[in-house]
């Protein structure tokens, strides 16, 4: 199977090489395309220099912009799974191959790697750790379904999925909106536990003041996403 | 005085239509401002109207329906314009996208 990794990055220059190069050591039969979301500083060239396949954006999309450009991507060159692993250096690739696994033994559409469900020592300071046991319990109730990690930006998906994302996806903050979106489609999604570490450099992208922006917008658009299935191709 | 507005009026309008002749005024967004040039036109050609209008709506203040009338009209320029900036949005990241991609293939080509 055809399998390709995006790695979003936005002034990742610290982090991309390594991210990169851990990914490859991980896994050799794998495709890795760096979205440089238009970053000012040297990620493109760290990650020409990892040998990652790079698409630059002429501006900064957001995040949601970025990863829908690498599922573009991997549309376009006829990828059978595709994986979405942050440029920061947090998710661990070796956990992939559980990912890829869960996928093709599960027959799920989507695996999202999970901070909280079984192990998992990552601590994530308080306020976040509140917002985000409050969007599990929304998502869970809409979905009904439990889902654990919802802001997780470790995925794998299939072609159904990659298909079905290229056509809409959030622009900004689309981690957990993507998860109700895809159950309302009729997509089949797991989670399996991993391992994440605290930013190797640079910030978050979400600031304290974001954060009340982030639950009211994440909400809003959680409750406004249409009951009925979309098309797919 | 009504002269005066007259005159805006039609100049405002005649404004309009240049810019629509000349096309750089969406035809669909000029709608709205020539509707709103005309009904000027009208009412500075008719002053009883407003009143008429006012006695028929029992409005006490007869110029209170002009400004009913520019709010509402603000509201829907400003409704419709969310509408179109939404859509070039979207339609902008798609556009970036996709010259991303072929930027992509033409140098690892």
């Amino acid at each position: 199977m055809k399998s390709l990794v995006i790695v979003p990055a936005y002034n990742e220059e610290t982090n991309i090489f390594n991210v990169v190069t851990r990914i490859k050591s991980c896994l050799d039969d794998v495709d890795v395309v760096v979205i440089n979301d238009g970053s000012t500083d040297r990620t493109y060239a760290e990650a020409v220099r990892a040998k990652a396949e790079v698409i630059n954006l002429p501006f900064n999309l957001g995040i949601g912009g970025a990863v829908q450009t690498g599922y573009l991507y991997a549309l376009h060159n006829n990828y059978d799974i595709a994986v979405q692993i942050d440029g920061d250096g947090q998710h661990n690739p070796e956990d992939l191959k559980a990912l890829i696994n869960m996928l093709t033994a599960k027959n799920a559409d989507i695996v999202i790697g999970s901070r909280f469900k079984d192990k998992g020592t990552y601590k994530s300071p308080t306020m976040r750790a509140l917002g985000i046991k409050y969007f599990s319990a929304l998502v869970s109730y809409l979905c009904g379904k439990n889902f654990y990690d919802t802001t997780s930006g470790y995925r794998v998906i299939n072609k159904k999925a990659i298909k079905l994302f290229s056509e809409y996806y959030p622009q900004d903050y689309p981690e957990v909106e993507v998860i109700l979106y895809g159950c309302r489609n009729g997509l089949k999604i797991e989670e399996v536990p991993v391992e994440m570490s605290k930013r190797q450099a640079g910030k978050s992208s979400i600031t304290m003041l974001k954060g009340a922006y982030y639950i009211i917008k994440v909400t809003l658009s959680l409750l406004l996403i249409p009951r009925r299935k979309e098309a797919i191709m | 005085m009504r002269s005066i507005y007259l005159f805006i009026s039609i100049t405002f309008s005649l404004t309009t239509l240049v810019y629509i002749k000349k096309r750089v005024l969406d035809f669909k967004l000029s709608m709205l401002w020539l509707t709103i040039g005309i009904s000027t036109i009208i009412v500075s050609l008719l002053p009883n109207l407003l009143d008429k209008i006012a006695i028929k709506l029992k409005i006490a203040y007869a110029p209170s329906i002009l400004f009913l009338c520019g709010i509402l009209f603000s509201f829907t320029l400003i409704f419709s314009l969310t509408l179109t900036v939404s859509d070039l949005k979207k339609k902008l990241s798609r556009l970036s996208q996709e010259v991303a991609l072929l930027k992509g293939e033409v140098v690892n080509k």
